[in-house]
């Protein structure tokens, strides 16, 4: 332990100087402000970010990008309690309940809670990361392609915990998504699916032209209808409440929801671990029937989930040199150009700036509390003086600025809007669109990872449910998936048991 | 006319004058003026990726007037998303990329409906190479080739490689040939999940650049080189030769344009990269990071793209797979 405890104490005192610091501070405040602008996500800051780290210093270097990283989790909720629009795709889950709160007048208290929430997620991760990360990278290591495969199955099968009452639409939803997913190129045998011979979709559909298009165009255009003169600024308001929230009230929302965000940020290949915590906070919550209407428990597992990813997705990426989300897949970038190699011998050969980097995931997680939470009410609450009027179409620019700038490219600005009318179209006819999102982003890694499995049995359909792990995974995809009709059944009991129950409908 | 006429034709003919001029100037402006975008057809963290962040600087304190190279990685189907990409690119020098043997002329010859050809690149120069290795996990099922062989007549192994057409999937196409052994084969994407696969006991065996297998020797048992002469990098690994197989293989990375690269940037670039390849620095640079410098200038790289091409046009017109 010893030899730890020294490498963690000098990184410490290595990173508490006057560059890194102001690397950290700066990093923070850039990711936070970035992802509020919906279509800038934190793979898309830390990507901008990175070229300009080039002549910086390590520690310098590693600090800005921790705080964009950290940073970015948490500013996409912004947006997402003041105007129903996610600033990242991590954020979905947060405008549910963000949102109502917002507009019960409990806006600053909400941000401030999202801010907390990122804040503990993140540091809870940035822990695993100092004194867990081979023993963590070695359970990463037991996951091969069939046990990947389930894990995404299982990030799938939590479409159907929220499909609601209507869980044909819900899975025509997803499916939908699904398909969206195959377009491109195959990623097995390099065939072209589903693109009409338009070079531009060779390389499949963008899945942020899919969220910035559809969770944006749908909200503003709600916003706008919403305030009766939309000449006049909405009423919502950000004072901070006291009293909304109470720790005792989320720790332990933020302490499962963390380890979700851990486990499937050491995992490579999964995403989407928001919908996965959301629906466990929702599941063991005493009052389910909040989430969706400003469940605190809802926020807080939605916002700190996202947090916990990011720490956590380094722990594959500096070990063995596989990145555990697409971030980290730029970090390791990163750091080759700073002339790290990952590896094993990471850690031994180069032990300060490992460890203190995990140190600057902390303290940059540490500082959401500052920068997320107070100063964005600060900053952000003057949009919403705006009125609704000259906000849509400013949102509707942000939007454009947002999806060219992935790929500097205008045909992701089309298909943006193609899929904000999707999304009105869906919305209209009461289709729910979270699950497209989920299938989008989690059906091709899924149906790669089939695909090598059965090439890796060579046909045989066994290799899928013979491991350990993939019969753990089983069981939890069958128990989300019978959630619904679970706590639907549970529901009747309690009704046929005595009319008098505090759930009845 | 009045003063203020004058004036305003005398400036208006200044305006003109200062434009015209400008224009003149535009056409011999300094190449770089914006940032050059330089395509890595395969995942962070590889072979390809290491290698063009390490020179990448080199280039931009070569080309000077504050040009910047954004190395930005397009990996898929082994590589054919971003030569496709590369190869669709406008050949204005701002847009360039990896166009790596063997993937990308394998990538023209084995499909049916190709998406480019060897044809469709301007070939720049290249700096350094890697040559193939064999690995299985240390302490695993096979101990040396020949075990590995033994099994392989009896079933079917499982290679890991990062995907169809890559180096690695050749090598073991070779391997097959040359020994009688039985392969599936395995696409898992890039070098690191292949490395991964290996380490955690999901396949058999698997390819890897030696820059790839390197670092990870504490658990991964490199049981032979495909060069033909062992590699400082691994010292004690044998070649394939040694050990009775004729096999030498391995990857370029071939800096490429898009076809009708201007011939004024593609002489300043290509007389880059062989400064850089001369440069001591960028040699040690190299050897931190077990590059094995094998410099070309342009004229060279054409020809040895061309030249592998017709040899690999030859194996899949005999043996295809």
């Amino acid at each position: 332990m010893s030899p730890v405890i020294d490498n963690l104490f000098n990184a410490l005192v290595a990173v508490l100087n006057w560059d890194s610091i102001l690397g950290m501070v700066g990093g923070t405040i850039l990711g936070v402000v970035l992802s509020a602008v919906p279509g800038i996500s934190a793979t898309m800051a830390i990507a901008l970010a990175i070229p300009f780290t080039y002549g910086m210093a390590p520690l310098v270097a590693l600090g800005l990008l921790a705080g964009i990283h950290n940073g970015a989790s948490q500013g996409g909720a912004i947006p997402a309690v003041l105007l129903n629009i996610p600033g990242t795709p991590g954020s979905i889950c947060t405008a549910w309940d963000g949102y109502p709160l917002a507009r019960q007048g409990k806006a600053g208290a909400a941000i401030q809670l999202a801010a907390v929430s990122s804040a503990v997620g993140g540091m809870i991760s940035a822990v695993s990361l100092m004194l867990l990360a081979p023993p963590l990278a070695t359970i990463s290591l037991a996951f091969g392609p069939p046990e990947i495969f389930w894990v995404i199955v299982v990030g799938l099968a939590s479409i159907a915990a929220m499909l609601g009452d209507d869980m044909l639409k819900g899975l025509i939803a997803a499916g939908f998504g699904l398909l969206i997913g195959t377009v491109g190129l195959d990623n097995v045998t390099g065939g072209e699916r589903f693109t009409f011979g338009v070079l531009e979709l060779v390389n499949g559909i963008p899945e942020l032209a899919v969220m910035v298009g559809m969770f944006t165009l749908p909200p503003a255009w709600e916003l706008v209808q919403q305030f009766t003169g939309a000449g006049h600024p909405s009423n919502i308001k950000i004072e901070h409440t006291a009293g909304v929230w109470r720790v005792s009230q989320v720790w332990k929302v933020w302490i499962k929801s963390s380890i979700i965000g851990i486990v499937n940020g050491i995992l490579p290949g999964s995403a989407i671990s928001a919908f996965l915590a959301y629906n466990e906070a929702k599941r063991a919550s005493k009052t389910p029937e909040l989430f969706g209407h400003g469940s605190i428990e809802g926020l807080a597992a939605a916002e700190s989930v996202n947090n916990a990813d990011n720490a956590a997705a380094m722990i594959p990426t500096l070990t063995l040199g596989v990145p555990g989300s697409n971030i980290a897949a730029l970090m390791l970038g990163a750091l080759l150009i700073q002339g790290f190699q990952p590896g094993p011998q990471l850690f031994t050969d180069a032990p300060i700036i490992v460890y203190g980097y995990s140190w600057q995931m902390f303290i940059t997680s540490a500082l959401l509390i500052l920068f997320g939470g107070v100063l964005a009410n600060r900053l952000f609450g003057n949009i919403l003086r705006i009125p609704p009027v000259m906000l849509l179409p400013l949102i509707i620019c942000i939007m454009v600025a947002g999806s060219f700038a992935a790929e500097n490219s205008m045909f992701d600005v089309y298909l943006a809007f193609f899929f904000g009318l999707v999304g009105f179209a869906m919305l209209h006819f009461k289709f729910p669109i979270a699950p497209v999102i989920i299938g989008v982003v989690l059906g091709s890694k899924a149906e790669f990872n089939l695909r090598v499995s059965l090439l890796l049995s060579g046909g045989d359909p066994s290799i899928l449910y013979s491991g350990p792990i993939c019969m753990v995974l089983i069981a939890a995809t069958i128990l989300l998936l019978s959630y619904p009709a679970i706590s639907h059944w549970r529901a009747k009991r309690r009704r046929l048991a005595g009319g008098s129950s505090p759930l009845a409908s | 006319m009045s003063i203020r006429r004058k004036l305003g034709l005398g400036l208006a003919i200044l305006a003109i004058l200062a434009t015209a001029s400008m224009g003149t100037s535009a056409a011999f402006a300094e190449y770089p003026e914006r940032p050059i975008t330089f395509i890595v057809p395969y995942g962070a963290g590889g072979g390809n990726d290491i290698g063009t962040r390490t020179w990448a600087p080199y280039l931009e304190q070569c080309l000077g007037n504050g040009a910047t190279v954004v190395v930005v990685n397009k990996p898929g189907a082994g590589g054919e998303v971003g030569f496709t990409e590369l190869a669709n690119s406008a050949p204005d020098g701002y847009t360039l990329g990896s166009a790596a043997t063997p993937n990308m002329p394998l990538g023209a010859i084995t499909r049916e409906k190709p998406t480019y050809t060897v044809d469709s690149f301007t070939y720049v120069g290249n700096l350094y190479g890697s040559s193939s290795t064999l690995n299985v996990l240390k302490g695993g099922k096979f101990a040396n080739l020949d075990a590995v062989i033994a099994e392989g007549k009896n079933r079917p192994l499982t290679w890991g490689m990062s995907g169809f057409g890559s180096d690695d999937h050749l090598m073991g196409l070779r391997l097959m040939q040359l020994t009688g052994i039985k392969l599936t084969f395995i696409p898992l994407g890039d070098a690191a999940s292949v490395r991964n696969a290996i380490l955690g006991n999901h396949v058999d065996l698997g390819g890897l650049s030696l820059a790839e297998a390197a670092p990870f020797q504490d658990q991964l048992s490199t049981l032979a080189v495909a060069a033909d002469a062992q590699s400082p990098v691994l010292p004690g690994v044998p070649t394939f030769t040694e050990q009775g197989i004729d096999l030498i293989g391995g990857s370029l990375p071939i800096i490429s344009a898009p076809k009708g690269l201007p011939a004024d940037i593609a002489t300043k670039l290509s007389d880059c990269f062989v400064s850089i390849a001369k440069d001591p620095k960028f040699q040690a640079d190299a050897e931190q990071r077990k590059l094995l410098l094998i410099p070309m200038d342009a004229a060279q790289t054409d020809a040895y793209v061309r030249s592998e091409t017709a040899t690999l046009k030859t194996l899949w017109e005999t043996n295809p797979w």
